[in-house]
């Protein structure tokens, strides 16, 4: 267990060097000159004074070589020293630590609701496999996949907030100002999940163990809770911590029209505004939680299924 | 039955199975603002740590908590504010008097020190705004016990305006620790900031010890609500009492409201069509009054801003003292466009444009779109590429393009029509993308900056503006509007065109 939690640590190290790389240059990609987005952010204008931009340029340091500003950046970045943001001038930390904690609770609000509805729901059309439920089931799992969040969001707010009037429409005060975002960031998920959830368990039922289970006389719903529903249960974990990795940034939209202070819209408009440290905190924040949420599921599979602790010995 | 009553007639059932029944219905009451208390809608969120000098001091100042020594009042004049007057003591020196017994939220003084080293720490700044910076301004003292005596490089007439700017706004000198902002308590205003909820928004209660008089709202608070759908629809629940800048597509929707009155002003912003003079064959003037004849404004209006803006007639609306006598919007004119063109000796089979624009405002996709369709039907091929703002500025600062929609404000600055004028049409214009130059034109503008009296000066910018127009040195599309959503139960609300007022000393509720 040391060897494998070091090893993580280890390709956590160099995922966070090539990312954080890989991030300097975001800002540097394309015409966009990032001083001059930075101070369209921040006196809210096209015509910028050419002497104000160049006097940003070098109080930001942007006018030092591309690699002596990462190297700059680096040896900050190691002591757990991220900087000022361009913008509010304020520690990088706190602003990534608040958006952070929101984004947390967002996701797995959202991923804990689509797991738990697409867990019973994908068992029970694999074992109604055929049925009208299995195919209503495939109908809606295919439909949530499909629908966009650019739509699903606004249509969530106008039907529970205007006309039902039974939640916050909008910003992040309180649990009952979770649940719009969190619904509507789950349905993708939902769908994914159930899909994902239905097809493992077909095969776990028609695999040889669970056919010598039911055989020597264990009943179905023994057979499925005690042998079928761990083991169909690993390709959701993983889709699972793959999803938390991405919502974690990666829920923009519904962020930004749900106003919610989350990560994605930190990142986003990080990008948008040139603002670098808080660009490169952000992602470092991000990757790293991807990487921890991939070793836990890693660890949560050597629970599950005997046979990856095996191999994990072995290797 | 409509859509509502269908949800609120649904079976029991139906609304359990619905997400709120798993942590029990929150009732609509709930979810409305508190009696007493005014939540505005804010449409941006502070991202540069409260420094003044960025646009961070809007939002201050529309939370009714910075104030400047000068204040823009509704109709652009302006009015005493921490200053209760000021004088012109010699050409380039202008001299304030402090209102007497004014104090910060924290009991500070507001003296003539206080105020000198604050626009001094503004003057000072590595980016400092364009309204108020050592270009412009050669230094700022104390003169006396009540007076601030402020000295320009040139002589200047727009002194009391630049002051009037929210980034020249004050925050008591305790806001002020290493480099950090803090306006938490340290305002002038009418309202004291008592809770900053980062990214989120402010709280905000009433300054007791206003120099202004009573303030008649006990408590206020500011939301960030970056989306402008989100926000009207959070006007019609009551979770805010006014939505700043509702979009043209929801302005039907709230115009039904029974709880909701739309409020709509001009705004002092042109959407226009720049063009690159300075390369063939947009440097003919024929060849550019054939595409200005070419497209039709009323129609841009009605099908591309759903009737919420006015055909532009020029530079200026029609409704300021700048714009020409008797302007009007150029009527879409094919045959004249066509016989323009045959005038100009360049066949429409050779013309062929690159149309720009930016995403930082979507309206102005469809509008490339319809423009590209209107000019098709004068046989020039239009292409369209539709960018973020920073990836075809470039391109724009180096003249090299050929036409591009742009949204611009011409009352940015200094509440004048100079500042707009200088940077886009003056030979050595800081944003003069059409490459227009005329040595007189110039010498006009300079002039125009010496005058006090301001009805000299719209002379100079009224023929300027008929000039740009007939020569079609730019086409000027729309007048854009403001519409603002507002609970018909708010008292006093007014919408300030140059974005600097909404939460008032007057502002109340009524008990409706």
């Amino acid at each position: 267990m040391p060897i494998f939690i070091l090893r993580r640590l280890a390709v956590l190290a160099l995922a966070l060097l090539v990312v954080s790389f890989l991030v300097f240059l975001i800002p540097y990609i394309g015409d966009t000159d990032p001083v001059r987005a930075l101070a369209r952010a921040r006196f809210g204008r096209l015509d910028l004074d050419a002497a104000a931009i160049e006097a940003l340029r070098i109080e930001l340091g942007m006018h030092k070589p591309l690699l002596v500003q990462y190297l700059d950046w680096l040896g900050k970045a190691v002591t757990g020293d991220f900087g000022n943001s361009y913008m509010s001038r304020e520690p990088v930390i706190e602003q990534v630590w608040s958006a952070l904690k929101v984004s947390i609770v967002l996701t797995l609000s959202a991923l804990g609701f689509a797991f738990a509805v697409a867990v019973p729901v994908g068992s029970i059309a694999a074992l109604r496999q055929g049925g009208s439920f299995d195919t209503t089931v495939k109908s809606l799992s295919q439909a949530f996949v499909a629908v966009p969040e650019y739509w699903l969001a606004p249509m969530s707010i106008l039907v529970f907030a205007l006309y039902l009037g039974w939640l916050p429409s909008a910003g992040w005060r309180g649990p009952e100002s979770v649940i719009l975002p969190a619904l509507a960031l789950s349905l993708r998920p939902m769908g994914y999940f159930t899909q994902v959830m239905r097809a493992s368990m077909v095969d776990v039922l028609n695999s040889p163990h669970i056919v010598a289970a039911h055989s020597r006389g264990l009943s179905v719903r023994r057979t499925l809770i005690a042998h079928g529903l761990r083991n169909a249960l690993l390709p959701v974990i993983t889709l699972f911590s793959m999803w938390m990795a991405g919502l974690l940034g990666g829920a923009v939209v519904i962020e930004v029209i749900f106003a919610v202070p989350g990560m994605g819209r930190l990142v986003y408009t990080a990008i948008v505004n040139g603002d670098l440290p808080v660009l490169q905190a952000g992602l470092v924040a991000i990757v790293t939680f991807a990487v921890l949420i991939n070793t836990l599921t890693d660890l949560a599979y050597t629970v599950l299924n005997p046979v990856v602790r095996f191999d994990n010995a072995a290797a | 039955m409509n859509v509502r009553s269908y949800f609120k007639s649904a079976p029991a059932l139906f609304r359990g199975v619905a997400v709120a029944a798993m942590i029990g219905p929150i009732s609509a009451s709930a979810l409305a603002a508190p009696d007493g208390k005014v939540v505005f809608g804010e449409l941006f969120t502070p991202a540069s740590g409260w420094a003044l000098e960025t646009i961070d001091s809007y939002i201050l100042s529309r939370a009714g908590c910075l104030e400047s020594l000068t204040y823009m009042d509704y109709d652009a004049s302006i009015k005493p504010a921490l200053a209760e007057s000021w004088e012109q003591v010699s050409p380039t020196e202008w001299e304030f008097q402090l209102r007497e017994g004014v104090a910060f939220q924290d009991g500070t003084a507001l003296t003539p020190q206080v105020v000198s080293d604050s626009l001094n720490r503004v003057l000072n700044a590595s980016s400092p705004p364009r309204s108020f910076n050592p270009g412009v301004i050669d230094s700022v003292e104390p003169a006396g016990e009540r007076a601030v005596r402020i000295t320009t490089n040139e002589p200047d007439v727009f002194v009391p305006n630049r002051l009037a700017s929210t980034e020249t706004g004050f925050l008591a000198p305790a806001a002020f620790v290493d480099d950090r902002i803090n306006p938490v308590g340290h305002c002038t205003g009418p309202f004291e900031i008592v809770r900053e909820i980062p990214r989120q928004g402010l709280e905000l209660k009433r300054n007791d010890g206003y120099w202004g008089g009573e303030v008649q709202l006990a408590e206020a608070e500011v939301r960030y609500i970056p989306d402008g759908q989100v926000r009207s629809v959070m006007v019609e629940t009551g979770e805010i009492h006014i939505a700043r800048q509702v979009p043209a597509s929801a302005l039907e929707q709230l115009e039904r409201s029974e709880r909701v009155e739309v409020k709509t002003i001009e705004a002092p912003r042109t959407t226009s069509l720049y063009l690159n003079n300075r390369a063939a064959p947009l440097d003919n003037m024929q060849v550019r009054q054939a595409i200005q004849s070419a497209i039709d404004l009323t129609g841009i209006a009605e099908a591309v801003y759903e009737g919420s803006v006015n055909p532009a007639v020029g530079q200026f609306s029609p409704n300021t003292p700048w714009a020409p006598e008797n302007a009007a919007a150029m009527p879409q004119d094919l045959e004249r466009a066509h016989q323009l063109l045959a005038e100009s000796g360049v066949p429409a089979s050779e013309l062929q444009f690159e149309l720009l624009a930016y995403v930082e405002r979507p309206v102005l996709a469809d509008l490339a779109a319809v423009i590209q369709f209107q000019l098709q039907q004068l046989g020039i091929r239009v292409n369209i590429r539709v960018s973020e703002y920073g990836a075809i500025e470039p391109q724009l600062l180096a003249g090299d393009f050929d036409m591009v929609l742009m949204s611009r404000g011409y009352l940015t600055d200094v509440g004048d029509p100079a500042g707009v004028l200088v940077a886009d049409y003056s030979c050595d214009g800081g944003y003069n993308l059409a490459g227009f130059c005329d040595p007189e034109v110039d010498a006009q503008l300079e002039r125009a900056s010496g005058m006090v009296d301001p009805e000299e000066r719209n002379v100079i910018y009224q023929d300027l503006a008929a000039r740009l127009q007939e020569e079609a040195v730019n086409v000027f599309l729309i007048h854009e509007t403001i519409s603002e959503a507002v609970a018909r139960n708010v008292e006093n609300y007014q919408v300030h065109a140059y974005e600097r007022t909404a939460l008032h000393k007057d502002l109340k509720l009524n008990s409706q």
